[in-house]
């Protein structure tokens, strides 16, 4: 039963993160690096949220004190994200645009958490819920975060979204064939991602018992791993990476009996992810990746035909 | 003027090889906080006998920690992109100052180990030869073709395979230069610093990087006005900034550096860009 409960824990908190790794990953292939700073504006928008439902006990999380904040970090994306698309087409654009997004995340993270005098929040959660282990809370979180997914999986690939935003990075005139101005489609696809990423925070917010800005690291850090494997939007890919990632995590976590050690594990996966990253794109530009797949094939083909034989 | 000298130690000897890495490289790196730990732990080690039973494993860590990021740093300058290498130094800075701070904790070090107050004079002697060494490193640096081939090499990685041949040689060169500073940086701090708690690492990464990142990439012959004018930044920010805002005045200035460099560069065509 206990393995059954930790696989479900698993999985709910992986997908809750696939529903934020694919906000991320929609911003990486439409502006080319990932503003870094809608993270936290996600991340406090659900705080905000979920503590406005809460009873406002003086101990807890007030919306009023971490939405103004929430609000000022829109403002400063709305303003910042037409400079990274400019900034990208600098000399090292790529390099120092994601070192601003990240300064500015910190930033961001650190005043949030000055103003909250660092409160948490106990997500009030009907008591139907919480018995049995969570274990209706967890399985209501897999069930929102599938629809999340597939609904946005459905809806870009019914307009053909997906696939001009896949293209739009390599040349943005490309739009114009979908009808699309590249303006329009930045705003509309960072619009879309903050608000994924809002709904993926609070899903995950929901599992915990309690949760402060300070414990936002616990969602930027798998998030953007999950978003950084990804070359191009893949929902089963991203949820495959995301489960293995948090399988990682939570072994690694297990293993050292030390939940204060959590984030070093975090930090520690994130560099193998770039590690692995790079290499799987190393082996897909030399081809291997192809010669891999097409023997796969063969060898399947001649399994196939030797069993009809 | 005592307690002010140390804040000079580390950035000025990181100084030369994170312009190396910057300026030639368009690299931020964050990850001198790896390396610079495991120097001042291995400093500890070596000059604390009481204290070598607690610090024997932390140091191992570090050891092992800093092994693995060699070679992956090494991987990634070779193969990667400049932003592939700021994405992994990230990761160092997120990971280094939580694990310095657990396992302190968790050792039962008070942060004070083998504590020593030490004098002006032995300060202002650790800070006059950390000038004198990242003199001598920037000399080396200059004089060497490792800066011409970093910049060839990020500008047009396959011309540079073409006439070079396997950039492998170029990361384990400059990386293993950036080991011995970054390692000399971690002993010449353990001498100007009374504790070894978590918090001491936390920002040192960033002020290295800012270092680099103040000086305007036309005037590189005034490199060393970088450290100092960054010292000057934090004895600013130590006096008169809550220390409760301090890390956000750090990151505010760490984005206006970078916001100002980005203004003066060059458009690249869209090509190069994506």
């Amino acid at each position: 039963m206990q393995v059954f409960e930790l696989v479900l824990l698993i999985v709910s908190s992986a997908l809750a993160l696939s529903v934020v790794s694919l906000g991320l990953c929609a911003t990486d292939r439409c502006i080319g690096v990932v503003p870094l700073e809608i993270l936290p504006l996600g991340v406090g928008s659900s705080l905000g949220i979920l503590s406005l439902l809460g009873t406002g006990s003086p101990s807890t999380l007030s919306g009023r004190d971490i939405l103004p904040l929430a609000i000022g970090c829109a403002v400063l994306v709305f303003f910042l994200h037409p400079l990274y698309v400019e900034w990208r087409l600098r000399l090292g654009g790529e390099s120092i645009s994601l070192m601003f997004s990240f300064a500015v995340m910190t930033c961001w993270i650190q005043a949030m958490s000055i103003s909250t005098d660092s409160k948490s929040i106990n997500p009030i959660i009907p008591e139907f819920l919480r018995s049995n282990q969570s274990l209706n809370l967890k399985l209501i979180v897999i069930v929102v975060s599938l629809s999340v997914l597939f609904l946005a999986a459905n809806l870009s690939r019914r307009h053909g979204a997906l696939a001009a935003l896949q293209l739009s990075l390599g040349d943005s005139r490309l739009l114009a064939t979908f009808g699309l101005s590249s303006a329009s489609c930045q705003r509309i696809v960072l619009a879309f991602s903050i608000l994924l990423i809002a709904i993926g925070s609070m899903l995950y917010i929901c599992l915990q018992q309690n949760f402060s800005i300070q414990n936002s690291y616990d969602i930027i850090v798998p998030a953007f791993a999950i978003s950084l494997s990804q070359t191009r939007i893949r929902i089963p890919l991203i949820m495959t990476v995301s489960i293995i990632l948090m399988t990682g995590i939570e072994y690694l976590t297990k293993v050292s009996a030390e939940s204060t050690i959590r984030e070093v594990h975090q930090a520690s996966l994130f560099g193998l992810v770039v590690v692995i990253a790079l290499v799987a794109r190393l082996a897909r530009l030399s081809g291997r990746v192809d010669t891999v797949k097409r023997q796969c094939q063969e060898r399947f083909q001649a399994v196939l035909g030797g069993s009809h034989e | 003027m005592n307690s002010y000298l140390p804040l000079l130690v580390v950035p000025l000897l990181c100084v030369p090889i994170q312009n190396l890495y910057l300026s030639a490289g368009q690299r931020y790196d964050l990850g001198a906080i790896t390396y610079v730990a495991t120097g001042t732990f291995l400093t500890t080690f070596l000059s604390d006998p009481m204290a070598r039973p607690q610090i024997t494993l932390l140091l191992f860590t570090f050891a092992l920690l800093s092994f693995a990021s060699y070679f992956a740093r090494c991987f990634i300058l070779a193969y990667g992109s400049p932003k592939d290498f700021t994405l992994f130094t990230i990761g160092q800075v997120w990971a280094v100052p939580a694990l310095v701070g657990y396992e302190i904790e968790m050792r039962s070090l008070d942060g004070s180990t083998g504590i020593y107050i030490p004098s002006f004079h032995a300060n202002l002697a650790v800070a006059g030869t950390a000038l004198g060494v990242a003199g001598i490193c920037g000399l080396l640096l200059a004089r060497s073709s490792m800066t011409l081939r970093l910049i060839i090499f990020t500008e047009s990685p396959l011309q540079y395979r073409l006439v070079f041949g396997s950039p492998l040689r170029l990361a384990w060169k400059i990386e293993s230069f950036a080991l011995f500073t970054y390692l000399l940086a971690g002993v010449a701090f353990r001498f100007v610093i009374s504790d070894i708690s978590g918090p001491i690492f936390g920002t040192e990464s960033i002020w290295c990087l800012l270092c680099a990142a103040v000086i305007v990439r036309k005037w590189q012959q005034f490199v060393i006005a970088g450290p100092i004018v960054v010292t000057l930044a934090r004895l600013f920010i130590n006096q008169f900034v809550d220390s409760k805002y301090s890390l956000i005045f750090v990151y505010v200035l760490l984005a206006l550096c970078l916001a100002m460099t980005n203004l003066n560069a060059k458009r690249a065509s869209r090509e190069i860009a994506s």
